[in-house]
């Protein structure tokens, strides 16, 4: 998931930048003083999670998580992941910091797009769609990865087809134990601070 | 406070669970042998990086000199195609990329053109050898000589190449201390927001 330094051209780089400084901004200013610590604690889970090796599947893939934090944080997953992948470049040399904000507009996407997918299913909600749409976000988070991944990669003369296909397969276990974790954790959120996923949309 | 202890408790696993297993990125290591240059590639958790592109710079004038892909073990080799130094690029799929730089001593090392041979033997040595063998004589012996001494250096230096390819692999396996550093700066950073949101608040 992570695309390494020296691959994308620099348009696509800048598009990554610009992107990403928007989707930044906006989740900087939609974090209020009481949630700071929630974000802090979501980003380490994030940062860690990549360690997380998941070894089925023809190539190497590992957690993500961008699924989970995103229904939880909105738009706020965008500062959160451009901050664990920061990290990660630097201290585990995943991706490059040249590309970091195309991987992170990569990831913070389909996190923004879990949150409005999760409060849809949830108007009414019970244990049953809370299940069903955890799971759904934490596949959707690694679904919107991959295709976001093949489309930077275009540019580079891998074809688009091709590699979106690779890379969906190659994270196919991955999604369906991201699902599973994103809906374990939404149920055991909603038994004891239900409060965290009834939060209203802002926009 | 309770998500946060589940989570917090949650973080502590995946770090425990995370020394075992480990994630993605490509290494690639390259050593020269006999005018030849032996690549190697996998990605962090071990795994072989099969069937990529690996390309063969010139360090200097940084020209494309020979292509290939590496086999089902993340093997690629070469014959070594100048004496310069050379900087390797292997593309795996999905946006990985990684390069190893051999130098060109290591470069002109492996086609043999460090000329040791013309470092004369000490005095006493050459006496001893005139003295010994014939004429004729000499020229084998020194030829079979410098034969049994590569055998006999290769022989005792292979476990120490083993060795060192192990902890290059060690290496870049990212560790404890790393994670907890990163950590370390998310919770900077969080007490760094909170004083700045605190500030405006009043």
């Amino acid at each position: 998931m992570h695309i390494s330094e020296g691959i994308l051209s620099a348009p696509v780089l800048l598009t990554g930048v610009i992107l990403t400084a928007g989707g930044v901004s906006l989740g900087l200013k939609k974090m209020d003083y009481e949630r700071i610590p929630e974000v802090a604690v979501l980003t380490s889970a994030f940062f860690v999670a990549s360690l997380i090796h998941v070894p089925i599947g023809p190539s190497s893939a590992h957690l993500v998580l961008n699924g989970l934090m995103g229904l939880l944080l909105g738009w706020i997953a965008f500062p959160a992941i451009l901050v664990g992948l920061a990290l990660q470049a630097l201290l585990f040399q995943f991706g490059g910091l040249t590309s970091l904000c195309v991987n992170a507009f990569n990831m913070a996407f389909p996190a923004v797009v879990s949150f409005y997918l999760f409060r849809l299913f949830n108007r009414k909600y019970n244990r049953y769609t809370l299940i069903f749409s955890g799971f759904l976000c934490g596949v959707i988070g690694i679904l919107g990865s991959a295709f976001l991944v093949a489309l930077s990669l275009v540019t580079t003369g891998e074809a688009f087809l091709t590699a979106a296909k690779l890379i969906v397969i190659a994270h196919l276990p991955v999604m369906i134990i991201e699902g599973g974790i994103t809906a374990a954790a939404v149920v055991s959120l909603n038994k004891v601070r239900p409060e965290l996923l009834t939060r209203k949309v802002k926009i | 406070m309770d998500t946060i202890k589940v989570i917090l408790i949650g973080l502590v696993l995946l770090i425990f669970l995370s020394s075992a297993a480990l994630s993605h990125k490509v290494n690639l290591f390259a050593y020269t042998e006999d005018g030849m240059v032996y690549t190697e590639s996998y990605f962090s958790d071990g795994r072989k990086v099969m069937n990529s592109t690996v390309e063969v710079f010139d360090a200097k004038k940084n020209k494309l000199l020979l292509t290939g892909k590496t086999d089902k073990n993340g093997e690629f080799s070469f014959k070594i195609p100048q004496a310069t130094g050379l900087r390797i690029v292997l593309t795996a799929s999905m946006g990985h990329k990684n390069d190893y730089l051999l130098s060109e001593d290591e470069v002109r090392d492996a086609l043999g053109m460090v000329k040791t041979s013309e470092k004369s033997l000490p005095e006493s040595v050459e006496r001893e050898k005139k003295e010994t063998f014939p004429k004729s004589m000499t020229q084998i012996y020194d030829s079979r000589l410098e034969f049994l001494i590569e055998q006999a250096v290769e022989k005792k230096t292979a476990p120490i190449m083993r060795k060192l390819i192990k902890i290059e692999k060690q290496i870049q396996k990212p560790s404890l201390q790393e994670i907890l550093g990163g950590i370390g700066y998310i919770l900077g950073l969080m007490g760094i927001g909170i004083y700045f949101k605190y500030k405006s608040k009043r």
